[in-house]
């Protein structure tokens, strides 16, 4: 017997504790509505040490929920930071809208052990919380501390015993988010709709069109000055 | 290498002809070869030939090698001979003999005969699709739901028949049909009772294209 949710197969028992992470109420469809009661909802820690697959992993903290999520791996808030921005939507009527808003960018960081890792429970691992700037929905970003301490200072070296999250602020997280190929001192502008980055290239001072020696082979993520600075548009 | 240079070593080696043979497709031009032919139909070698030719067979011809699906390519060859009206007046002149390929899908729509117990099961679904390109036919279920192992079981086995069926399905196409290129597909539509399947094949064929 297998259980599926949102058009993908779990098995009976693994499906049964996702069903009640998911519904507040026993579904109608369900074929043992007396167990329902004695059903013990999914965790967050199960989820991480038990689903392997990627797809059904997605399913199932679908089902478990961020505020669930949230609530179980306790996470501190280690930062925050509000920018004030400015932005340009296209109303109904086709007229341009200018609008001030503020953005409020957060960094916590959790626990290796409340995550359930067994190996690296003495590490702490990080993430940052932005809004959506159309939708408000919330959304929880992870991010590799070290590597954005890296991309914002790119002399220096990092050693695997310090934690750097105590060296990263909320925009140097958010900013490490996007990567390009794009050469630092080389981008003109940013713009983004979403998950989807537009990347001015700067033009160069010869003649129109010509990229050379603006790109690198190997990507390289947004430094915080660049996020401050060069964001001019988002939805 | 300058055309009047070109015609002045041609001639020299007493050569007729040019043949390049090529193919191309997939949006590239592959391996393309040389080879100049004298009077006697001998092989004659000549590098700075073939690289002028190289380079300005491009020019003269036009080759199709962007593949959309539908049109995947050309192959052939192209003979360059020089034609002169008089000794100022000597041009080359090319000349493409080329076969184009492509590949088009055909189907048809086919009717499984379905028991109760099949219909019941399909509520719970809302479309199957395989091939024999996919590892494993594809079930997408409607909603959220228990499958139990029964429904698993008549679901596998009606998903063989439907399989096996499509195999068996007759498809009329241009050309010959592709080897493993049957696909079918239900959005669980009944007629009548019957489920309907759509079935697909993908065929081949090739027809001249000199221009």
């Amino acid at each position: 017997m297998k259980i599926i949710i949102s058009n993908t197969e779990f098995g009976y028992d693994l499906g049964c504790k996702l069903l009640k992470a998911k519904y507040t109420e026993c579904p109608e469809w369900f074929n043992q509505p007396e167990i329902w009661d004695d059903i013990v909802p999914i965790t967050f820690k199960e989820i991480a040490s038990e689903i392997s697959n990627i797809e059904q992993r997605r399913i199932a903290i679908g089902c478990l929920g961020l505020e669930n999520l949230v609530k179980e791996i306790k996470p501190k808030m280690i930062g925050s930071e509000t920018l004030k921005k400015k932005t340009t939507f296209v109303k109904p009527d086709g007229e341009l809208e200018t609008i001030k808003f503020e953005d409020t960018y957060k960094l916590y960081e959790v626990s290796g052990k409340s995550l359930g890792l067994t190996d690296r429970g003495d590490r702490n691992f990080h993430y940052v919380k932005c809004k959506d700037t159309s939708t408000d929905r919330e959304y929880l970003i992870w991010v590799d501390a070290p590597s954005v301490y890296r991309a914002n200072n790119p002399n220096s070296w990092t050693n695997s015993g310090e934690d750097y999250g105590k060296k990263i602020t909320p925009i140097q997280a958010i900013a490490w988010t996007i990567q390009t190929n794009v050469d630092v001192d080389n981008i003109e502008k940013l713009i983004r709709q979403g998950d989807c980055v537009l990347i001015k290239i700067k033009q160069s001072s010869k003649f129109k069109g010509d990229t050379y020696g603006k790109f690198i082979d190997v990507p390289r993520h947004l430094t915080e000055q660049e996020y401050r600075k060069l964001l001019v548009l988002e939805s | 290498m300058q055309t009047n240079e070109t015609i002045k070593l041609w001639k020299e080696l007493n050569i007729v002809r040019c043949e390049m043979e090529f193919s191309c497709g997939g949006d590239s031009m592959n391996d393309t070869e040389y080879t100049l032919y004298d009077k006697e139909d001998n092989e004659v070698e000549s590098e700075e030939l073939t690289d002028y030719f190289d380079n300005e067979v491009y020019k003269n011809v036009e080759f199709y090698e962007v593949s959309d699906g539908h049109y995947m390519g050309e192959y052939g060859k192209v003979e360059i001979t020089l034609e002169e009206d008089d000794v100022d007046d000597a041009v080359f002149v090319y000349n493409k003999l080329a076969t184009a390929e492509w590949e088009e899908t055909s189907g048809g729509t086919m009717y499984v005969e379905l028991s109760d117990k099949e219909s019941d099961v399909l509520k719970k679904v809302s479309n199957i699709n395989g091939g024999v390109w996919s590892n494993q036919p594809n079930v997408n279920y409607r909603d959220d739901c228990v499958i139990t192992d029964e429904e698993d079981e008549i679901l596998d086995e009606l998903i063989e028949r439907i399989e096996n069926l499509s195999n068996e399905f007759e498809i009329e196409g241009r050309g010959e049909e592709a080897e493993e290129s049957r696909s079918f597909e239900s959005d669980i539509e009944l007629e009548e009772g019957k489920l309907l399947v759509q079935v697909n094949a993908r065929f081949y064929y090739t027809e001249e294209c000199n221009d």
